[in-house]
């Protein structure tokens, strides 16, 4: 473009110049072409030579004509003539005339002789009657005429020669004159045509200015990464679709989140996780478009997209077509990063539910309701998942106050000897009673402690009033304690754990801390730095849920662990599925190579008890040996723990607690 | 054209009386008008007459004359009145037969004088006298064209109003 523009800058400038040009040359034209005209209206010697010719010839005549026939009137005529011709003499001498005589000497000389001749006859006029003056005259006019006729035909040829210059000069001004025409013509085209290719190059710029403009209109209503509409352009069309919906319409809006996005990430890369979500986008769009043109899909962030789609009313299609993209997403994803495997949960809400206010906001609550059911499935939005949020928040909102109006406490649930019966220690469990809603699972409310922060006063609550506690039971009994992976990544743990235990003046002996296998997930090392202070502290740590998350044998390699805590899952399936119990054999040897104790979680048939026998692990816990209970209510347990001790061997299948008393306990 | 003749006579007597010299009878006939205007037949005038009209000056350059001159005569628009010329042209003839066409409107357009005195003196023949239709041309440019130095004519002997 500086070129272009440059180039017609020179053009503008030139033909300006060339305008400018033409209007100076014209003016001079102009000014030259009248001296031209004024000098063809100037006075013509042609005339006054040629009336001299004449008078000289009149003269001669009636002086010719007085001496052939005596005349008085040819007499007085010639003798006018006379004078007639001295004056006509006396113009050739004078003004214009003088001028053209002084152009050439000999002229000057002829006329300068003549002149004088004239005026000799003076005499001889006045005498004429006299023969002799006459001839004297005659003779005299034959030397004078010719010169006169000379002089008077020289005027006539200068006056034709002005003549034909005047005309020359007249057509040379006519071929400038057109010349100019030429020029001015051509500067007015290349200035028609250079406006018209400016004009060209601001259409351009005006184009491309457009062009950019739009781009810009579609990055800010577009996700930059898959371009698929974003947030504010979705709500737009959810906006509109919602207005131009008629009875035979009804609007779904699907909330679909990627499973297993977070590790494709952390294991693969930022740039395989941007190429699944392009090539999701890719399927989605196919999918929904498919069904409908109409439909939308937008990307919201991270791995969560928003679908709006179009169906016809009472068609319960929307299940199908969940059901449909789940399958699609569950195949491998062809990227550049070679096949990967991810899959997605669906959350719904339609228009056609009464009981639905805010479709985003319900298909949001069904897809987080999905999430939690297991992953990898669709769910509709129900009128209950609201109720669910309102109670979330409840709770979210009353758990602050909970930890200091004293409404969550520690309950103890047993740990025994499987094939002793014998009492070996107690987990503390947190219990919520909330003082409306009753009774909130720990599965409920642990979850919102942590998102809330209120998990460090529980969790510090939690271990103060377990030390505290153990104070009153037998000293060989331990007592274990959650601790959540906040409160470990949480710098002071350490510390908090010390305190409390020298506060109460429990040996560290007798706390066992448990953790989750999840929490080794989280941040590996910095977890086996804290769990590594914790034990050295002298408190056993304690691997909880083994066998359910991600389970890596390398974090028992890696940490010397007091006890492993197979999963409820594995008991509870052991007679369903012998494989169960084979796992369960495998870890009880594993945990003998590491030197932990095996503890099996969720006994409560004696079908199982009977199983475990076989097996042979260290410790069991379950309904079966009894619920979580309040300290006070322990107490006719710790004492069969001590009749237990004492009637050892005596009834091995005999059970310490009778369970349906906890049962009605925690109801 | 007896008048003329007369004239003729008249001038050429004077002549004859008195040949160096080329002062003039003023109170000849010098200028016969006829043609459209009031009264019965022609209207003759001597020098003196003419003078009695009174005279206005006209200081000009001519093609004829070098430098400027000083023309004095009767105003032309002034004598076309005292003789109730009424037509649209005067056709004028000069003592050499120069004929010339001088629309009567040129007399109201411009201080044309019919001038009898050039530089003080009556105008002989031998000096384009004795009367000669003379233009400002120094007071109009559009007067030093062709087409009024033909309308100036000298050695005027009449006027035919038309």
């Amino acid at each position: 473009m500086p070129t272009a523009f440059n180039l017609f800058r020179v053009i503008a400038i030139s033909v300006v110049s060339c305008l400018t040009l033409a209007a100076i040359s014209h003016h001079y034209l102009f000014n030259a072409t009248e001296n031209v005209v004024g000098r063809s209206m100037r006075h013509d010697i042609a005339w006054t030579g040629t009336n001299g010719r004449l008078e000289a010839a009149h003269f001669e005549k009636y002086v010719a004509r007085f001496g052939a026939l005596g005349t008085t009137k040819d007499a007085e005529a010639a003798q006018l003539y006379y004078q007639i011709l001295r004056s006509r003499l006396s113009t050739w001498n004078s003004g214009v005339f003088r001028k053209f005589i002084e152009s050439s000497p000999e002229r000057l000389e002829l006329l300068n002789t003549v002149t004088a001749r004239v005026e000799n006859l003076e005499t001889d006029i006045a005498r004429i009657e006299m023969p002799d003056a006459r001839k004297r005259v005659l003779d005299a006019l034959s030397e004078i005429s010719p010169v006169i006729e000379q002089i008077g035909a020289e005027t006539f040829i200068n006056s034709m020669q002005q003549s034909s210059a005047v005309r020359d000069d007249l057509r040379y001004h006519q071929e400038l004159y057109y010349w100019l025409f030429i020029a001015l013509m051509l500067s007015g085209v290349i200035a028609i045509v250079f406006t018209a290719y400016q004009n060209r190059s601001l259409r351009l710029a005006h184009l491309a200015e457009a062009k950019q403009a739009d781009k810009l209109f579609f990055l800010a209503r577009h996700d930059s990464l898959t371009k698929l509409p974003n947030r504010s352009a979705f709500e737009a069309a959810y906006t509109s679709a919602l207005e131009r919906k008629t009875g035979d319409d009804q609007i779904v809006i699907a909330a679909i989140d990627l499973d297993g996005f977070k590790s494709v990430n952390d294991l693969l890369g930022h740039a395989a996780g941007d190429a699944v979500l392009i090539a999701v986008s890719k399927l989605l769009t196919a999918e929904t478009l498919n069904q409908d043109s109409r439909n939308v899909v937008c990307r919201i962030g991270g791995d969560e997209f928003l679908a709006l789609l179009w169906m016809p009313s009472n068609a319960p299609m929307s299940m199908e077509f969940a059901n449909r993209i789940l399958k699609t997403l569950s195949r491998p994803l062809e990227t550049r990063f070679g096949e990967i495997m991810i899959g997605a949960s669906i959350g719904m809400a339609t228009s056609e539910d009464n009981a639905v206010d805010d479709l985003i906001v319900s298909a949001d609550l069904a897809l987080t309701r999905a999430k939690v059911a297991g992953k990898g499935v669709a769910l509709s939005f129900q009128p209950d998942m609201l109720v669910d949020l309102k109670r979330r928040l409840r709770l979210e909102a009353d758990l602050g106050l909970a930890v200091a109006a004293d409404q969550i406490k520690p309950y103890y649930q047993p740990k025994v000897d499987p094939s002793t019966l014998q009492l070996t220690g107690l987990e503390a469990l947190a219990r919520w009673r909330h003082p409306e809603l009753g009774w909130i699972s720990p599965a409920e409310f642990v979850p919102i402690a942590e998102g809330s922060g209120a998990i460090f006063k529980i969790g510090k609550m939690m271990l103060d009033a377990a030390c505290r506690d153990a104070i009153s039971i037998p000293s060989d009994i331990s007592i274990s304690v959650n601790l959540s992976v906040l409160q470990i990544l949480n710098d002071d743990i350490v510390d908090v754990v010390k305190q409390v235990l020298s506060s109460h003046r429990v040996p560290a002996s007798r706390l066992t801390l448990e953790i989750t296998e999840s929490v080794m997930m989280t941040d590996t090392e910095k977890v086996l730095d804290v769990l590594t202070n914790l034990k050295k502290l002298g408190v056993r740590i304690s691997l909880d849920d083994f066998g359910t998350g991600y389970s890596a044998l390398s974090y028992l390699a890696r940490f010397n662990w007091d006890e492993l805590k197979i999963d409820r899952s594995f008991i509870q399936g052991a007679l369903c599925d012998p494989m169960n119990l084979t796992i369960i054999r495998t870890v009880k040897i594993l945990a003998q190579e590491i030197d932990a104790k095996l503890t099996i979680e969720g006994v409560e048939t004696h079908e199982q008890h009977e199983l475990l026998r076989g097996i042979g692990c260290d410790t069991a816990q379950g309904y079966l040996f009894g619920p979580p209970v309040p300290l006070a209510d322990l107490e006719p347990l710790l004492l069969g723990a001590l009749t237990g001790k004492q009637t050892k061997g005596k009834d091995e299948k005999k059970l310490p607690v009778d369970l349906t008393d906890y049962v009605i306990a925690i109801n | 054209m007896k008048y003329l003749f007369f004239t003729i006579v008249a001038v050429v007597s004077l002549l004859c009386a008195a040949p160096i010299s080329y002062a003039q009878n003023l109170d000849a006939v010098a200028l016969t008008i006829d043609g459209e205007i009031a009264g019965d037949g022609p209207r003759n005038f001597s020098i003196s007459e003419l003078e009695a009209l009174g005279s206005v000056t006209i200081e000009t350059e001519t093609p004829w004359h070098d430098g400027k001159v000083k023309f004095e005569g009767v105003p032309l628009d002034r004598l076309m009145e005292h003789i109730g010329a009424s037509g649209k042209t005067a056709f004028v003839i000069a003592l050499n037969n120069y004929r010339t066409e001088v629309p009567i409107s040129d007399f109201s357009k411009y201080p044309v004088i019919l001038a009898i005195k050039k530089d003080g003196i009556y105008m002989p023949v031998s000096d384009k006298g004795p009367l000669f239709i003379i233009y400002p041309y120094d007071s109009y440019d559009e007067l030093n064209s062709e087409l009024y130095y033909s309308r100036s004519a000298w050695q005027v002997r009449s006027i035919t109003i038309n």
